[in-house]
């Protein structure tokens, strides 16, 4: 029966390791690090030692515990970041491509001298594809609660949405010239409140269990700040 | 990058691939491994393995996955990937490659004799 081991060492040292990782879900800590230790000691006591003699030659063979910590964050750092682009990169081409096809419409139907839509391109890119970018981003960064943001998120767009017209930012914009301008503020609100809600929603189905348990993606890490 | 510049990096992540080339281990055991099959000779950075492992996952060589034991706490197994296979197969060449050219270096030098 062998003796048990030295723990307090060992937890000393796992503790300095855990000190780099604070930010890693815990499963990623050094659980598996410390089953090792536990182990190699184990082996150096089966050969004779005793077990603080095999605790300290395990601890020994491991080194230092800070710089094996910060290499550890480092890769996982960059795991979660190359996950995270790409993550990323299927939403951000199907914003692109939901902002391309109206674009292309009204492009279509200008020249076929269907209507007269001079401002559309404006339109579509700032009032489409806004909303529907900030959704997705919204949805990425807090993939758990779909429904509460999708509250305020959309009463954030409201608001701003409400401010900005207030400024009568849309002669700004020239879209005066559009033939539903007559009915704009109740068309664009209800179509960036579409493409909202649908880029929180696209976002919250495909990223729930990816983004959510496996990387902690958080707002903080694209460095925007929700107030 | 060279295969140079590839072997002055460092040699772990070839062993570690060649370990587990045989089949899924947790890193206990690939650390025991490489120091069986040198004889002994090369020790594993105890410390140096678990980077390495995260490196090489995210590369997408390995895979690792928490598996429950019969008997103690759930051990965290990696196994190698297509992928990784395939990449052992082209770190075997550049290092067969260079062991021979180092190998037609030294073959001509006379051993030294003790005196």
């Amino acid at each position: 029966m062998l003796n048990p081991l030295n723990n307090d060492d060992m937890d000393d040292y796992v503790q300095r390791l855990n000190a780099q990782l604070r930010k890693m879900p815990p499963q990623e800590r050094a659980e598996e690090l410390r089953q090792h230790l536990e182990a190699q000691a184990r082996a150096h006591e089966e050969l004779g030692a005793t077990p603080a003699e095999a605790m300290q030659a395990a601890l020994r063979s491991f080194g230092d515990p800070a710089r094996i910590g910060r290499k550890l964050y480092w890769e996982w750092r960059q795991t979660r970041r190359q996950r995270a682009v790409s993550s990323l990169l299927p939403f951000l081409l199907g914003t692109m491509i939901v902002c391309a096809v109206p674009l292309l419409c009204f492009a279509w139907m200008n020249s076929q001298g269907i209507g007269d839509f001079p401002g559309f391109p404006r339109y579509c890119l700032l009032l489409g594809f806004t909303p529907l970018l900030t959704g997705t981003l919204l949805g990425l960064c807090f993939p758990r609660r779909a429904v509460r943001l999708m509250v305020t998120a959309s009463a954030i767009w409201i608001a701003s949405f409400l401010l900005l017209n207030a400024a009568r930012f849309y002669f700004w914009l020239g879209l005066d010239s559009l033939r539903f301008y007559q009915e704009l503020f109740s068309w664009a609100f209800w179509d960036a409140f579409g493409r909202l809600t649908f880029g929180v929603l696209s976002a919250h189905i495909v990223s729930t269990e990816k983004l959510g348990r496996r990387y902690g993606l958080r707002l903080s890490d694209l460095r925007l700040r929700l107030r | 990058m060279s295969s140079d510049q590839e072997l002055k990096k460092g040699s772990t992540p070839i062993l570690i691939l060649a370990v587990l080339a045989d089949g899924p281990r947790h890193g206990y055991a690939i650390a025991r491994e490489i120091e069986r099959r040198s004889a002994d000779a090369l020790s594993m950075g105890e410390g140096a393995l678990y980077p390495a492992l995260r490196a090489l996952e995210r590369e997408g060589y390995v895979t690792s996955e928490w598996q429950p034991q019969p008997s103690g706490p759930a051990r965290r197994i990696y196994t190698l990937t297509d992928s990784g296979r395939a990449r052992m197969a082209q770190q075997i060449a550049s290092w067969q490659k260079f062991s021979q050219a180092v190998d037609g270096i030294l073959g001509g030098i006379p051993h030294a004799q003790p005196t």
